[in-house]
């Protein structure tokens, strides 16, 4: 019976009871929260959204809610962790979303996993694990990049690189444009030993292994090495489980540096033309709050699941049976019955509803049941 | 298979001369027919000729793997793919023109005929002058020889049909280019052929 049942749903739907029970295992709790929150948490931490437009609302005592477009900010903002004491959530939720490609607002399905408190590198290592695990679940052909913030911010830091300048230096990142960041860097007279290692620095990218070993050449400050040896102390953990082999480490992957200082990934999945799970360490948005406190955590969309399973060749109903007004209606009803308690999924009508896909169509006259045609 | 994006027209043909100098040729292009698919089963890839404007779009969304568009384009839309290369061709310069005898009225709302719409709002607001976009298609020239508006900003290549529309150009916004993008999935997922094709182009163009 309950193999039917899971039988019965989307794949989108059964992914995601999966996914919740991987998160269970590994000691993560359902986080429920109001669809609203007030405004002044978006408004004041409005660099760590995707997009900065927000659904707002007064509500009966004049205070300016908002529409949650994160849910990571609220989780941060509320929680109970010490670093004594951390916590595991894992959530289903909606936000709402500026999308620019559609130019107006979107609801957003959001999955996504934090883990607050005392971090190391076994907990970065279960995080990216499931995260990781989350992709092998949607789509066997996966891939993920992982990152580090702090490496970013060690060399830019050092070469004393100002805010407004590391920010369009993020962007030509980002979108590896190196001829661009070439020019860039020497229009704003950065020194050529500069500019050599910031250029090398963005073109990091490939196989885990070799690209953290040429990663380890251009480390020459102390930040940047340590940044590298939590990759590298993350990575063994991933591969000693076989969760290496998909890994590709890569650089050009940056986030704001004001609240990601450290490890930072985007999961992929063949089929799916965009990153459809982000996440990394958030600790600099804790500290904003005031919480001496690390986190990690992804969000996967689930909107983007839409990509894959759009063309579903599934038909709606295993057996359509059209009866006429003049048939045996305990006979149909005992009929019907009798295959729904097979677990076959069966539907009634007198004529033939339009657009319907049904696995065979039957007819049930006075004289009872027949074949009417049956599809592939 | 790869899918590359190309923009019909006079900088697709550079561009499939181009990778067929390094490898990827296609037969079919000689067939000079009208189809927007070219197959190349023997370099395996499969090349679109799509319009300029929309390359950026098929590979944003994956329906291309890579793509060759004007940075033009790019800056407008700014999608979200990787560019990786600046290829040096099909270069020219986004810019402002005007009538020959144009002179500015600072006093006045500017009225800025374009279909670079994002680029124009940008360029003024980082002169903190107030402008009335005016969204044109195409013939853009036309704009200001019947006063539709006070200049036009676009694509300036030799500066012939502005000479011949009895206009100039008034300043240069931008150099364009062409570039290969490439949408970020695929960059992961067919790596070695991308990174293949750069390699050779690199090498072609000797960047």
């Amino acid at each position: 019976m309950e193999q039917n049942l899971l039988d019965m749903l989307r794949r989108d739907e059964r992914i995601t009871l999966e996914l919740r029970a991987l998160y269970e295992k590994y000691g993560y709790r359902k986080y429920r929260m109001s669809k609203f929150e007030e405004y002044g948490l978006y408004l004041e931490n409005k660099n760590f959204l995707k997009s900065q437009q927000i659904i707002t609302f007064h509500d009966l005592d004049g205070r300016v809610l908002a529409l949650k477009p994160d849910v990571t900010l609220s989780i941060a903002k509320n929680t109970h962790a010490s670093a004594a004491s951390s916590e595991k959530f894992y959530y289903i939720e909606n936000v709402y979303r500026l999308d620019k490609r559609s130019g107006g607002y979107r609801e957003i399905s959001q999955l996504g996993l934090e883990y607050i408190g005392r971090l190391d590198d076994r907990a970065s290592w279960e995080v990216i694990c499931l995260a990781q695990q989350t992709l092998a679940a949607i789509h066997p052909r996966h891939h993920m990049q992982l990152s580090h913030m702090g490496y970013w911010i060690s060399l830019l830091d050092g070469l004393n690189v100002d805010a407004l300048l590391r920010r369009e230096l993020m962007e030509l990142i980002r979108g590896k444009r190196l001829h661009e960041l070439r020019e860039r860097l020497q229009g704003a007279g950065v020194a050529p030993a500069a500019k050599k290692l910031i250029l090398e620095a963005a073109s990091l990218a490939g196989g885990f292994a070799q690209t953290l070993a040429a990663a380890r050449a251009g480390a020459i400050y102390q930040g940047m090495a340590a940044a590298l040896d939590e990759l590298e102390a993350v990575y063994a953990l991933l591969e000693a489980r076989g969760w290496g082999g998909d890994l590709m480490l890569d650089f050009s992957l940056v986030s704001d540096s004001d609240y990601y200082g450290g490890v930072i990934f985007q999961g992929f999945v063949e089929g799916v033309p965009r990153a459809l799970l982000t996440g990394g360490y958030y600790g600099n948005l804790l500290r904003k709050f005031g919480r001496e406190l690390d986190a990690i955590g992804f969000a996967v969309d689930l909107n983007e699941l839409g990509f894959l399973y759009r063309s579903s060749q599934e038909n709606d109903v295993d057996a359509l049976i059209l009866y006429d007004k003049d048939a045996d209606m305990d006979a149909l009803l005992t009929c019907a019955d009798a295959w729904i308690a097979e677990g076959k999924r069966v539907r009634l009508e007198s004529s033939a509803p339009e657009g319907i896909r049904a696995a065979a169509t039957y007819h049930f006259t006075k004289n009872g049941l027949k074949e009417a045609e049956k599809h592939a | 298979m790869l899918n590359i994006a190309l923009p019909k027209g006079r900088l697709g043909d550079q561009v499939l001369s181009l990778f067929s100098k390094i490898g990827y040729e296609c037969a079919a292009i000689y067939e000079n027919d009208r189809r927007l698919v070219l197959e190349s089963p023997e370099s395996d890839v499969r090349y679109l000729l799509v319009k300029p404007s929309d390359v950026a779009i098929y590979v944003e969304y994956g329906a291309a793997d890579i793509g060759v568009v004007g940075k033009d384009i790019l800056l407008d839309s700014a999608p979200d793919v990787y560019e990786l290369l600046d290829l040096g061709i099909g270069k020219c310069r986004l810019a402002v023109a005007g009538k020959e005898d144009y002179a500015e009225n600072r006093e006045a709302v500017l009225r800025v005929a374009t279909k670079f719409q994002n680029v124009t709002k940008k360029y003024y607001s980082s002169l903190n002058r107030d402008i009335e976009i005016i969204k044109l298609n195409g013939s853009i020239e036309l704009a200001p020889i019947l006063g539709l508006s006070d200049v036009i900003v676009d694509i300036v290549e030799s500066g012939k049909t502005l000479r011949e529309n009895h206009l100039k150009v008034l300043e240069e916004i931008v150099p364009v280019s062409a570039r290969l993008i490439a949408n970020r999935a695929s960059y992961l997922f067919k790596n070695d052929l991308i990174m293949d094709i750069m390699r050779k182009l690199e090498e072609v163009l000797s960047l």
